[in-house]
């Protein structure tokens, strides 16, 4: 698990989502020794009290949602979590954003799959296509909306999506699984064991190939193919230690329907463009239990990813290092530091028109971070954090929080907070070098990195409120005002001289000299009407101003229209007699104003769209299910530029998983 | 046209919805209270905790669960064991208002109304395999073995590993590994 107390509130939420499957001892019995003990409770009153005290807007997916969602991917199975935009550019890219500035490079977000990040530092973002998971072997996707930046760092501006795999202790056995339908197909195959008097293996293998999407005027194809291997081991050495040892690697066939950078006038890749990636990862994690509410946790992984895409070859090797202490001085005191070492070893070979310079960058990151969460009286919970990191980028980052939660009554919990939190230049803001014009133009135009480019600023005013209204129903509502200053704006440059050639080059470099103001509200709303029946709903709303000092010449005001201003989920998940179940989440996204980097035509109309997923439980060994995914309509737009994005068809898939 | 496809999913939904099966019984989802979870660290114990077969009557008698004086659980610990079973065997409830009651009890929580007796509580069940649970203080001192101690609202295990060996308890490393091993004649 991920740092902290923050974290460890958000077990708790965990926790008390499932607690509120059921009745609620039935739920308490499936929590393992260490969730019971993550479990809040009043040592005073003996009365009950909520649990979700966590002072921050945070939704929690269990395995169980995961599940019954039907979703094969990530970005799939986040549909529907309040403050999210999820949004299909083609069959293999998505945009996955937080509270606004919806890209394909959503680069506010950060993303950790078992702690290690899986944010590109070369577009700031995420490579979804390459992030594959056998879906059940994922114990649960915790997203946090707002900064996190204090606890995990930079980048998690606007949220962080913590993704989590099972315990290997859970998933022993056998499983074998196979999916055909009109859109995609696979088979994965999972096997677990134990070692020693208290160890624990798993090794799985999946493929999965996916279609194209619609797009009849395409020259080139969408569809894709991932091969994923791995294992995860846990092994209790002592009484006090655990270690988790964890390796992954992937291969894949990515099709595109346009290249990834495109310069009007200059020839890029034509033909059929497919990118070829492969990867893998080995992490390791030791865990001291140092006494009661005590413990220490030393991390370290090696991450390497290879991308040869049609505009470029990237080769990317990270070595990351984290030491974690939690301790509590007092009883009114929970304090955990950490310090974190990451290098990366980055090259970036452009072919045609793309180039970054130089091509091989090694860089270097180095924070810590302290956070003390101080009881201040039964009710009232203060939490003061800040995390201090020194990155070859932009230099020094300072990013606190404080955190203020006050349990208003049995079942009510208000919180608020205020933090800043930085994104640091990416490798293209710094080192791109691309000549715009045609070859042997004078002038020449060049696209290029900016040394001087800071990182981007934000500070985040928010507040929440959590009722437990009825036994049945539950509500969960985050407002936020952000403030953000120094964002990128691509800005004309003062034109140079080379007095021997007569050549003269104008630069066109990132500055930061937009800012912005966005304001917001989430909704989640829980009812289960019946022991067998839950209905989730939950509602977005945001506005973005953003407010550019420059020229301005690419980005700024057109991110203002990349999100939907509303989104309304409902998602329906019902038990029937004879193993069962029935599925179905109903979602609706209002229009697109614009899409990044499009001057014209960019607005994308408002859609509304089902799932359903029809499952049985034939044996305990053996699950059928039907899934049907997007049925209101043959196709839909949801997200990119008309030339690299694909119509989302209606599909269905059907899928046999069996156990033993 | 949007009204239309919403009203086209809507009627969906309704279809959807309409399958649902007969009501079931009426849902409590609230948080739970120190002692549910206090209830459902005692099942757990039975699961991670291993007796001698000497401390049954035969293979199929059940492990029971005892509650010394005031009874904090109220009907939670019968809900939580109902139905229930450990290498076979059913769990049971029973309730002693003082330690001449107590019987073949495998599992003991010694509530904080009997604190006063807990030297005779200990000596009493000397020479007997019964894992004592207390959440007062002094509980481990005086010879009791797991102690509940609430750090910061949450609830931690205090193991008091030698009188877990006199009473010739055998505790799983899953047990001990997040709970605090107490060193003798501590707390």
């Amino acid at each position: 698990m991920r740092k902290t107390t923050l974290a460890l509130s958000l077990c708790v939420c965990a926790c008390a989502t499932a607690a509120q499957d059921d009745s609620s001892t039935g739920a308490l019995k499936r929590l393992s020794l260490e969730e019971l003990m993550d479990i809040e409770v009043t040592s005073v009153s003996r009365t009950a009290e909520s649990l979700s005290s966590a002072a921050a807007a945070v939704s929690v997916l269990t395995n169980e949602d995961i599940h019954r969602s039907g979703a094969t991917t990530i970005p799939e199975a986040l549909r529907g979590v309040p403050g999210l935009h999820v949004a299909r550019r083609n069959s293999n890219s998505w945009a996955v954003s937080s509270r606004a500035f919806s890209s394909i490079n959503s680069e506010k977000l950060l993303v950790l799959s078992d702690t290690r990040s899986i944010y590109t530092p070369l577009f700031s973002g995420v490579q979804w296509d390459v992030q594959d998971y056998l879906m059940q072997d994922i114990e649960r996707i915790e997203v946090i909306r707002g900064p996190g930046a204090s606890l995990w760092g930079s980048n998690a501006v606007n949220g962080v999506i913590n993704i989590t795999t099972k315990h290997a202790r859970n998933t022993q056995g056998t499983l074998l699984s196979a999916t055909l339908g009109t859109e995609e197909g696979g088979a994965a195959v999972r096997s677990g064991g134990t070692f020693g008097e208290s160890g624990f293996f798993r090794v799985f293998g999946q493929y999965s190939d996916r279609g194209s999407t619609f797009h009849p005027g395409a020259t080139s194809s969408d569809d894709w193919w991932i091969g994923h291997a791995g294992f995860r081991a846990d092994w209790d050495a002592s009484d006090s230690d655990a270690l988790t040892l964890q390796a992954d690697v992937y291969r894949a066939n990515i099709g595109q329907l346009a290249p990834a950078v495109t310069i009007i006038g200059r020839v890029g890749p034509t033909g059929n463009l497919e990118v070829e990636a492969a990867g893998g990862n080995l992490l390791g994690r030791w865990r001291r239990q140092l006494g009661s509410g005590s413990d220490l946790q030393v991390r370290a992984y090696f991450d390497t990813t290879h991308r040869d895409d049609p505009s470029f070859h990237d080769d990317l090797d990270t070595f990351d290092l984290e030491l974690q202490h939690r301790y509590g001085p007092s009883a009114r005191h929970e304090i955990v530091w950490g310090l974190n070492y990451r290098y990366t070893d980055n090259s970036n070979r452009g072919k045609l028109i793309f180039a970054v310079e130089p091509e091989n960058s090694h860089d270097q990151l180095i924070s810590g971070f302290v956070q003390d969460q101080i009881a201040l009286s039964d009710v009232l919970q203060l939490t003061l954090g800040t995390k201090l990191e020194h990155n070859d980028f932009s230099g020094f980052e300072v990013q606190p929080t404080v955190r203020l939660a006050w349990d208003v009554a049995p079942g009510q919990n208000a919180w608020a907070a205020v933090s800043r939190a930085v994104r640091v230049p990416t490798r293209l803001e710094r080192d791109i070098a691309i000549e715009f014009t045609p070859p042997g133009s004078n002038p020449r135009g060049l696209l290029s990195g900016n040394d001087d480019f800071d990182a981007e600023e934000l500070i985040a005013y928010e507040l929440g409120y959590r009722w437990q209204l009825l036994h049945t129903l539950a509500l969960d509502l985050a407002l936020f005002h952000n403030r953000y200053e120094g964002l990128a704006s691509l800005e004309i440059g003062t034109p140079t001289l080379d007095p021997a050639t007569g050549l003269v080059t104008v630069p066109v470099v990132n500055v930061n000299l937009t800012d912005a103001r966005s304001q917001g509200a989430e909704l989640l709303a829980t009812y289960s009407p019946r022991e067998n029946w839950r209905l989730i709903a939950s509602y977005s709303y945001v506005y973005l101003d953003m407010q550019p000092h420059g020229q301005d010449a690419n980005r700024g005001a057109f991110l203002e229209g990349t999100t939907p201003r509303h989104q309304i989920s409902l998602r329906s998940a019902l038990d029937l007699p004879g193993g069962l179940q029935l599925d179905a989440q109903l979602r609706h996204s209002t229009e697109l104003e614009r899409q990044p980097q499009l001057e014209v035509g960019g607005s994308i109309d408002a859609y509304t769209e089902l799932d359903v997923r029809l499952g049985w439980f034939a044996s305990e060994q053996l699950e059928l299910s039907l899934v049907g995914q997007n049925l209101l309509h043959d196709h839909h737009v949801e997200f990119g530029t008309p030339a690299a994005r694909g119509e989302i068809e209606r599909s269905v898939y059907g899928k046999v998983t069996w156990q033993f | 046209m949007a009204v239309l496809t919403l009203r086209r999913a809507a009627a969906i939904v309704a279809l959807l919805l309409a399958l649902a099966a007969p009501p079931g019984r009426a849902q409590t989802p609230s948080a739970p209270t120190e002692y549910q979870v206090k209830a459902v660290f005692l099942f757990n114990f039975s699961q991670f905790v291993d007796w001698p077969a000497a401390s049954f009557a035969n293979g199929r008698s059940p492990l029971i669960i005892g509650v010394l004086g005031d009874d904090p659980f109220g009907a939670t610990l019968d809900e939580i064991v109902r139905g229930e079973t450990v290498n076979g065997r059913p769990l049971a409830v029973r309730r002693y208002e003082s330690i001449e009651q107590v019987d073949d009890c495998h599992i003991l929580f010694v509530d904080r109304s009997q604190a006063g007796q807990l030297d005779a509580v200990v000596a009493a069940l000397k020479e007997r395999s019964v894992l004592t649970v207390g959440d007062f203080e002094g509980f481990t001192r005086h010879g009791g073995i797991i102690r509940f101690v609430t750090v910061a609202n949450k609830i931690r295990l205090r193991v008091n590993l030698a009188a877990a060996q006199q009473a010739k308890l055998t505790i799983s490393s899953k047990l001990l590994r997040p709970a605090q091993i107490v060193a003798p004649g501590d707390d």
